[in-house]
């Protein structure tokens, strides 16, 4: 096995890892210095570390110590160390779940950004589903050690293969009923859906994944007869659970029409 | 009723202020005046009188030489250690530790004494050497001194480094090895680095460990004409000239203020930036060593501690069934005369129940004051509780001879018109032991309380029960073991402590260590060994009884865990720094 400081990698800690009593030059010059980067230059390791700093927007902290950094800060530091030597990949471990929510929008703009301008192969782990789909050009989904699936986010989103992927990914409601070639009966309604997508994993076990957003909820009429059991107000939508028959469906919907727990209701589905 | 509580109030807080001024710094105070004393006034004369022998020079040359070569030995050799135990998949961690904090509970004229039967002129191992044709080894030089004073303090260093190695985030080393350095480029240069506090600290309590101490040179250097400031001191002080107390007390300003120099060298070495202290300690392996290296480091280590610490211990112990010192070691020279001696002498049986008694009252007198103490810094925030800690631990920090001194000079008057008449009692003893070994209490039961979420008092105000139920019911039972444990740390030095007793005990109150001391000045070096022996047996004794839960169950490693063995030692590691012999 190669050993870890002769694969040509740079790598960001969820816990950072950063050394208490080097300033922030001190940690992007750290690797320049190492024997992987011994046929460098004074001249190139200094615009290296110059580089790095500068695009991490690190310039007016480079001399002081991690102690007296913010979280965001610090997470920069990993980041311009990680980058300084261009290594060929770059690991990142659950970079963003130590920081507040509103740092980790930013900070994932500025991974894009730092992805963009190297150009290197990222490859990032986390178990935040809207972080994957919003930052990946490729996800792999894996669960219990295993590869579930690999695809675009859209793939992902729109077509999972596996009702692990349906269900942790676009939080996908599942809907029991039989297969028969490229048609769904849905059990106990006189209801026929036909997809040709979707994937043989549910064709097998009886199952039909329904996005949240893809039902709708109407006050009453030809559907699906259930009850609202509960409301999240979230801003630019509501997300109801909704029982039907002893199964809850997580429903996203707009604000035509509000419903409180209790309300009886009939759910439509779109495409 | 308020007014009431008001003024009861302001009372004890009077009485607190007054005690630590009359008990803790008046006696230091006294020092510093008597040692600017002189038949004609005030004045420096004092000082330069003694800086005009050619001795007290060399006292002060000798005890800095000493102190930091010792200190170099231990701060290396403990280090080492740590970073053994800390880091590597050596096995027998359990034996390894246990065998390095040794010297903690050993007090340091029994190491002495091993020693010097071990390297003896007529022993085993000089004849060895002079067979191979080698110079014989003298323990009564230098070297000597420096030798077993760092052996004593290697415990400090290690203790200090060993957890600080543990608690470096292993993040640090992968990110290290993930820039492109070696695992060997990251020990040094993330690791190392990020000890350097620890050892720094470690070795500065060693420093004034090796400046504290008074067995090691009076046993080795008074013979052999070496003298160092901690015997030059007890020598003035016991020489009853004119101006003898006055030159003692300069010399112990002399002293302290080396003792400060070596405080203040910490900051020298300290880089900036430090750890949180909420840092968890991390058990894993991190460097793992191949079949062969592991055995070779660890049965290495193991047989030089057991060159270090064991084998000078057994060589006493066979010295002590010896009928006289230096004969060669055959069946018809064996005796159980000596202990026999022991075990009839009136002296020695008065001796082992001083030490005893003060060793209880002592421990007693420290759990209920240091406990109440403690209680009122940590639950009620006391300002006059925080002065008491803080004037306990500097009678702590000063040497001991220096501190037996000040006892001298405060206690005969402590208040002008006033003379308690304790000195050349057992009383002033008691006194002596519990000024000097309070703060351990008091940090011992800081830390204990600290466990108890304030919470579970509140609960039980809430349950509507006063302050007897508080204490014996919820208190006393969650801080019996960890009190308890603390307090082994003061009963032990206590029982066998040498450097205050050698001033202050008289004829009727000698210590176990004045009377082992004593034999050993005479010459009664089978006598002094045998004694030895008993007292190591006991305190080991004493050491397993304590620990037998944590000694009969075997240590796992698991990751992330703490291993039993380190748990079981852990009372050794409160106080990190063994004063008092």
């Amino acid at each position: 096995m190669v050993p870890v400081e002769k694969r040509d990698l740079g790598m960001v800690f969820q816990s950072f890892a950063l050394w208490p009593h080097m300033t922030v030059r001190q940690h992007v010059e750290f690797p320049l210095k190492s024997p992987r980067h011994r046929h460098m230059t004074e001249e190139e390791r200094k615009e290296a570390a110059d580089r790095a700093i500068g695009c991490t927007g690190l310039k007016p902290y480079e001399n002081r110590l991690p102690g007296q950094l913010s979280g965001g800060q610090r997470q920069r530091v990993a980041l311009a160390r990680a980058i300084v030597g261009q290594p060929s990949i770059l690991l990142m471990d659950e970079p963003l779940s130590a920081l507040d929510a509103e740092l980790k929008l930013e900070m994932r703009r500025e991974i894009r950004n730092i992805h963009k301008l190297t150009g290197a192969t990222v490859l990032y782990v986390t178990h935040d589903q809207s972080e994957a789909l919003a930052m990946a050009d490729r996800i792999i989904i894996m669960k219990d050690g295993a590869i579930e699936q690999v695809g675009t986010p859209r793939e992902i989103y729109m077509d999972p293969q596996t009702v692990f992927a349906a269900t942790f990914v676009s939080r996908c409601n599942l809907l029991k009923g039989v297969w028969s070639n490229d048609c769904f009966k849905v059990d106990h309604e006189n209801l026929l859906l036909s997809n040709p997508m979707i994937a043989a994993e549910f064709r097998a076990k009886g199952l039909y994944p329904v996005r949240p957003e893809q039902i709708n909820i109407l006050p009453e009429g030809k559907g699906l007869p259930a009850i609202i059991a509960g409301k999240q107000y979230n801003g630019r939508e509501i997300h109801y659970s909704v029982q039907y028959r002893d199964e809850i469906f997580t429903v996203y919907s707009s604000f035509q029409t509000e419903y409180n727990p209790g309300d009886q209701v009939s759910l439509t589905l779109s495409a | 009723m308020e007014i009431n509580r008001k003024a009861r109030s302001f009372l004890i807080r009077g009485t607190v202020y007054l005690l630590a001024v009359l008990v803790f710094l008046a006696p230091l105070l006294r020092l510093l005046a008597m040692g600017f004393r002189s038949e004609t006034g005030y004045g420096p004369g004092n000082f330069a009188e003694l800086l005009a022998e050619e001795r007290t020079r060399e006292a002060i040359v000798n005890t800095v030489v000493i102190a930091l070569t010792s200190t170099a030995l231990a701060a290396a050799a403990g280090s080492g250690l740590a970073f053994l135990v800390a880091y590597t998949n050596v096995k027998r961690k359990g034996l390894l530790e246990f065998l390095v904090l040794l010297p903690f509970i050993i007090p340091s004229y029994i190491i002495t004494l091993s020693w010097s039967s071990f390297l003896s002129t007529k022993g085993s191992f000089n004849r060895f050497l002079t067979a191979l044709g080698l110079p014989a080894a003298d323990i009564y030089t230098m070297g000597g001194i420096i030798l077993v004073l760092g052996i004593c303090n290697i415990p400090i260093v290690y203790v200090n480094v060993v957890h600080m190695l543990r608690k470096i985030p292993r993040d640090m080393e992968w990110a290290a090895r993930a820039c492109g350095y070696t695992q060997k480029q990251a020990m040094v240069k993330i690791n190392l680095v990020s000890a350097l506090p620890a050892v720094a600290a470690g070795s500065v309590l060693a420093f004034l460990s090796a400046i504290d101490n008074f067995s090691v040179p009076a046993f080795l250097g008074i013979s052999s004409g070496i003298p160092v400031l901690s015997t030059y001191i007890y020598e003035k002080a016991i020489g009853f000239g004119p101006n003898a107390f006055p030159l003692a007390a300069a010399l112990s300003l002399i002293l302290s203020l080396i003792a400060v120099g070596g405080t203040l060298m910490e900051g020298v070495f300290v880089r900036r930036g430090a750890f949180t202290d909420s840092i968890r300690e991390d058990y894993s392996v991190r460097i793992r060593l191949t079949g062969g290296k592991r055995l070779a480091a660890e049965w290495g280590t193991i047989g030089i501690l057991l060159v270090l610490n064991i084998i000078p211990m057994i060589s006493m112990v066979l010295n002590a069934f010896l009928k006289s010192y230096g004969l060669k070691l055959r069946a018809e020279n064996l005796t159980l005369e000596n202990f026999a001696f022991l075990f009839h002498n009136r002296g020695v049986a008065a001796a082992v129940r001083n030490s005893l008694l003060l060793a209880v009252v002592t421990s007693l007198a420290c759990i209920v004051l240091g406990t109440a103490i403690a209680y009122a810094k940590v639950r009620k925030n006391s300002r006059s509780a925080h002065l008491l800690e803080r004037c306990a631990a500097l009678t702590y920090a000063i040497p001991g001879i220096v501190l037996a001194l000040a006892m001298i000079f405060h206690w005969t008057e402590p208040v002008p018109g006033f003379r308690p008449g304790v000195y050349g009692t057992i009383s002033i003893l008691v006194i002596a032991y519990i000024t000097r070994y309070l703060v351990l209490q008091i940090k011992g039961s800081t830390t204990a309380l600290l466990t108890v979420d304030p919470a579970c008092e509140e609960a039980a105000a809430a349950s509507g029960r006063g302050i007897g139920a508080l204490w014996g019911r919820i208190l006393l039972p969650l801080l019996t073991g960890p009190i308890l444990s603390g307090a082994f740390m003061i009963f032990v030095p206590a029982f066998t402590e040498l450097t205050l007793s050698s001033m202050l005990a008289s004829a009727g109150t000698k210590t176990i260590g004045l009377t082992i001391f004593n034999y050993q000045q005479g010459g009664d070096y089978n006598l002094a060994a045998a004694m030895s022996v008993m007292i190591t047996a006991m305190i080991i004794a004493g050491y397993c009884l304590i620990n037998r839960k944590k000694l009969l169950f075997q240590y796992k490693e698991e990751k992330g865990h703490e291993p039993t063995y380190s748990a079981g030692n852990k009372k050794l590691r409160q106080n990190p720094s063994a004063q008092g012999n």
